[in-house]
Parts: C-alpha cells; structure tokens; sequence
C-alpha cells in the first residue's frame, strides 16, 4: 500500500507544481513506483512542469467521472525506462466542480494500491478544488515562501488541514536568500516555525536553475549542480525516513541547531 | 415589576437563551433585543436555540422570536417549551435540561474538527465566511441534579460537586491547542487557551480571555458588554484587541514587545495594557 500525500499552500504560485514535479521525480529516481496527481482543473501546469504536455489523451475527469480506467489515462514520464514515474493531468477545458470529494478519495484509493507515492498538486485556494485535492490524502506538505502573507495563508491551510483529519503536516519553504535573511530583510525559518509551529521537510533556495528546468520541462531534481535539485534530492530522501541535515546555504549557522531539534536529531 | 430575565449559555449547538418564564413576553422581547444590540457583532451567524422554560407561547409569540433573532444575524435553531408533555424538543438533545441550572462544560478541544458543515453550492461568498467560523461552544453537561445531596453517588459525581458549588455562575471554555489564521472562537464565557493564537484567528468572549502562549490575532474580551474583562497572555501581541465597546491596537513603530506575561483591561475608559503582576489584584473583577 502507498501512501498519499498532498501538496498544499493556500497562496498561489509559491512553488506547489515546482515541489510536486521535484519530489515525484526524485523519488522515482530513487527507485520508487511514483503516480503525480495535477488537481488544479483549468489551470493546468503540472503536465508542462514535467514536460509531458504533448502527451496528454485523458485526464483526471476522464477517469473520476468513470469514462475511462486511470491506467489509460496516465501518462508515463519516458526518463524512467520501466514506467515507474507517472501523471495523471488535470483537465483544462472541463468545469471545477467536474470532480467531487467521493471521486477523489476513490481515485486515490485505487492509486495507492499500486503505486508507492501518490502525490497530489493541489490548487491555490481553500475552495471546492482544495477540498477534493486533500480529500484522499493520509499525508500533507505545506508549501510557503519567506513572506508574511504567504505564511498567513499557510497557517489556515494548516488548520484546515487539521480540520480535515490530515495531522502533523510537513513544511517546505521555497525561494530563500540566505544572504537577505542574513541581512535582516527576509524572514527566517525561525520566525516561520515559530508561528506555524510544524516539522520542516526541507529548505529550497530561491534558484534560476527552476526556471530553466521548468522551461525545459526537466525538473531541476535531476540536475546535479542545481542547489534548488539538491534541497529537492534532500527533501526526498528525508520523505523516505533518511536523516539528511539541511544543507549550508539553507540555512545560517547560528539557526542550525534549532532546526535540527525541529528535525529531531539532536538526541 | 420584575426585570425580564436573560441567561445565555453555550450548548453542542450552539447557543441557548434562556427565558424567564415569569414575566411579560414583551419585557422579554425588549430584553432581547437589548441583550443583542449590546452583544454587537459578537454572535452574528450563531446558532440559537431558545429556551422559554415554563412558558406556553402563542403562535404570533413564536413567530415574534423567529423574526427577532434573524434581525440581529443570528440563526435560530429551535424553540423549547416546557409547557406540556409533547414539548418541541425537536433536537432530539438529551442535554437539554429543565431549568437554569448552572452547567460544567467539556474540555472542547476536538470540536473543531466538526466544523464543516454542509454549504449550499453556488454562496461562495457566505459559504468562506460561514466556513471560518469555527464551532466551538461544548456540549452542555448537566450536574447530576442529586449529586449534592444522594450518599449513592460514584466518584465522578463526587469530583464534580466542588467545582458545581464554587462555579456559581461562571462558564469557562478551555482549548488546548494552537488557534491557526481563520479560526475563530467565540464564547459566552471566559476562554483559556492552552496554546498560540495566530494572526488572523480570533478570540471573541463573554467574559476574560487567557492566553498561556503567544497571543497575536484578533481579542475581544467582555464581548456582551462587561467592561472588567480583561485579556492575559504569556505573550500579548495582538492584531487588535477589544473589551466591551473599546478598541485599541498596538502602536505601529513595531518592536516585539516585552518578554513577559502581560494583562489588557480598561482603566479609566481607555484599554491599558500592563505586566501581569501574580498575587497582584491585577486579574479580573477586583471591585
Ligand atoms: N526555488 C525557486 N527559485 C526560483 N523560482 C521558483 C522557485 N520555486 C518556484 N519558482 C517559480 O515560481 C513560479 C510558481 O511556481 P509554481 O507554479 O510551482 O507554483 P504553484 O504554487 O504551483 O502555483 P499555482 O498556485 O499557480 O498552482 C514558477 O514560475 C516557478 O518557476
Ligand atoms: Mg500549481
């Protein structure tokens, strides 16, 4: 049995597609039988992210309104050989409210039973799509960036999760600049865990290196002198119960203790 | 002639009014009203359940108080009569007792889970607004009525009778955990929180509020009115913060405020806020 996990963040554009597309990758390079869920009906990315775009036949209403089997409709990503690595698209022309919560938790019912990480991108938002998006979800991660609206927006994510069953979500904080928290103008991880008050999974740095592999369609997890790849290497082997520090430029010195209590590894 | 007597108290559903049942519908109408006016924004969208007692309403009476409780925001559930046998307890609530006896309240932590409710498609805009409500108001636990006084009682019972005989009056919602940007409380007590209040979330009571973490969002303490409310926190750095009809906020040159617990009242007509001094008369109604 897999595990479900959805990726979240309340505001849009802080990274959720860029997170999903990373950790779906990684994971299947480490071997894993990967199935990349986009929910994001009419807005589409995910498939253009991973650079499948041009494949698309069916999508995620296709299989949730029973048209088709999801096996017909995913789309294996061709890097990976033996098909370990698959999307399932949102669609882009149907209506919103063309899945409901039912079809969701059903989907990822039948998903997980073959693959090892289901991972949903959910929309921006706490509407109707948010909703189907964590509704067959065992397992979230919230994404922010290092600014206050972004961690406002968060934190309600967080307690609407929690109001949906999903407990102990995991943070992911996208695009720092160590050199402008340093200087007093970004807000620290410690600031933002200290209001959020959850574990964080993983740090990313703010990278041109995402923009170009999302350009190309080729995730920067799989380019080995991206540091943004390297926080998102981490990440998935963290989701994989490996102790990883975080790395350097993640984090300034004085601040790494306390984010390894956070981690649990100073003991 | 008797003052028209109102007693509000936080059920599993939401609000109960409790009516005198002695006096004139009238007073009783005009006493209501007063009581919402002066509650202010406190209990928009709130569930109501009435409870006229001993009282046998008249058709146009319950139509009265269909029309009143809707005219000030507030969702009127049910209407319980005591009058006869059939009673319109249409709740079905086992909770629900006679009279105005003084009730315990549940340590109300996990009822927020049950916050969603199901929303009419197409009101997108009420349903966000209705969605961050968060119910919060316990479940009525009745005193055993003969716990006083039966030698035949178990243990719990026994537990209970010290915190019945000092309580008097006063209802106390305790919430341990951390409220998150959206969530919102509202009580006709006094609230503890065992935990942060974020920005964005919302504290709004009867009666004090106390914080044992970080208060950051959004208090209103003495929300029907009571000017001696006060707001305590380890950390009080609220978004804003209201007692009775007076709001302040902190001062907009930002620095993070003291390291220590800090208390919020009136003083003089303006909101203060202060050190929490312990042993001090600092706390609450030190008439
Ligand atoms: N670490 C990073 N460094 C630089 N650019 C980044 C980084 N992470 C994301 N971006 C850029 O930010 C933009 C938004 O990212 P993305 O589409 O992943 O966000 P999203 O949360 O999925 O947005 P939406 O809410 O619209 O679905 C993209 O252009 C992406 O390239
Ligand atoms: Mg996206």
């Amino acid at each position: 049995m897999g595990e479900v996990m959805v990726i979240t963040s309340g505001k849009g554009g802080v990274g959720k597609t860029t997170t999903t597309a990373n950790i779906g990758t990684g994971l299947a390079s480490l071997g894993y039988k990967v199935v990349l869920v986009d929910t994001d009906i009419g807005l589409r990315n995910l498939d253009v992210v991973m650079g499948l775009e041009n494949r698309i036949v069916y999508d995620i209403v296709d299989v949730t309104s029973g048209q088709v089997s999801y096996s017909k409709a995913l789309i294996k990503d061709k890097r990976f050989p033996d098909g370990r690595l698959n999307l399932l698209p949102a669609a882009q022309t149907k209506d919103k409210t063309a899945v409901n919560q039912a079809q969701m938790q059903k989907l990822c019912e039948d998903l997980k039973k073959e693959f090892d990480f289901v991972l949903i991108d959910c929309p921006a938002g706490i509407e109707q799509g948010f909703k189907n998006a964590i509704a067959g979800a065992e397992k979230a991660i919230v994404v922010t960036t290092p600014e206050v609206s972004a961690i406002r927006d968060a934190d309600r994510i967080i307690g609407l999760l929690e109001a949906g069953g999903l407990r102990n979500p995991r943070l992911i904080i996208n695009r720092l600049r160590p050199a402008m928290v340093k200087q007093g103008d970004m807000m620290s991880i410690e600031d933002m865990v200290d209001i959020l008050a959850i574990d964080v999974l993983g740090v990313v740095p703010e990278d041109d290196t995402i923009v170009i592999s999302t350009n190309k369609g080729e995730p920067a997890v799989l380019d080995d002198n991206s540091r943004a790849g390297q926080a998102y290497r981490n990440i998935t082997r963290r989701l994989t119960g490996a102790d990883v520090p975080l790395m350097n430029l993640e984090v300034s010195e004085g601040l790494f203790d306390k984010v390894r209590k956070i981690f649990g590894m100073g003991r | 002639m008797k003052k028209a007597d109102i007693v509000i108290k936080g059920s599993k559903d939401g609000l109960t009014f409790y009516l005198d049942s002695q006096c004139d519908f009238s007073d009783l109408v005009i006493a209501i009203e007063q009581k919402l006016a002066s509650a202010d924004c406190f209990l928009v969208g709130a569930h109501v359940n009435v409870d006229v007692g001993l009282r046998k309403l008249t058709e146009e009476q319950i139509e009265r108080l269909r029309i009143l409780f809707p005219s000030y925001g507030l969702i009127l559930r049910g209407i319980t009569s005591w009058s006869d046998s059939e009673g319109n307890n249409d709740e079905g609530e086992g909770a629900i007792m006679k009279g105005n006896r003084e009730r315990i309240y549940q340590i109300a932590n996990h009822l927020y889970e049950s916050s969603e409710r199901p929303e009419p498609a197409g009101e997108s805009r009420n349903l966000e607004s209705k969605e961050s409500i968060v119910s919060f108001v316990p479940a009525a636990m009745e005193a055993p009525p003969s716990s006083l006084s039966t030698a035949a009682t178990d243990d719990g019972a026994e537990n209970e009778a010290p915190i019945i005989t000092l309580g008097g009056d006063e209802q106390t919602l305790l919430i341990q955990r951390t409220l998150r940007s959206g969530q919102t409380v509202r009580y006709p007590g006094n609230v503890v929180i065992l935990g942060d209040v974020n920005p964005g979330a919302e504290v709004i009571a009867g009666g004090n509020i106390i914080v044992m973490g970080v208060f950051r969002g959004v208090a209103h303490a003495g929300a029907l009115g009571s000017l001696d409310a006060v707001v305590t926190a380890y950390r009080l750095r609220p978004t804003q913060l209201r007692i009775a009809n007076h709001i302040t906020r902190p001062p907009d040159e930002d620095d993070d405020g003291p390291d220590h617990p800090e208390i919020g009242r009136i003083r003089d007509g303006m909101v203060t806020i202060e050190r929490y001094h312990y042993g001090s008369k600092s706390f609450g109604k030190d008439a």
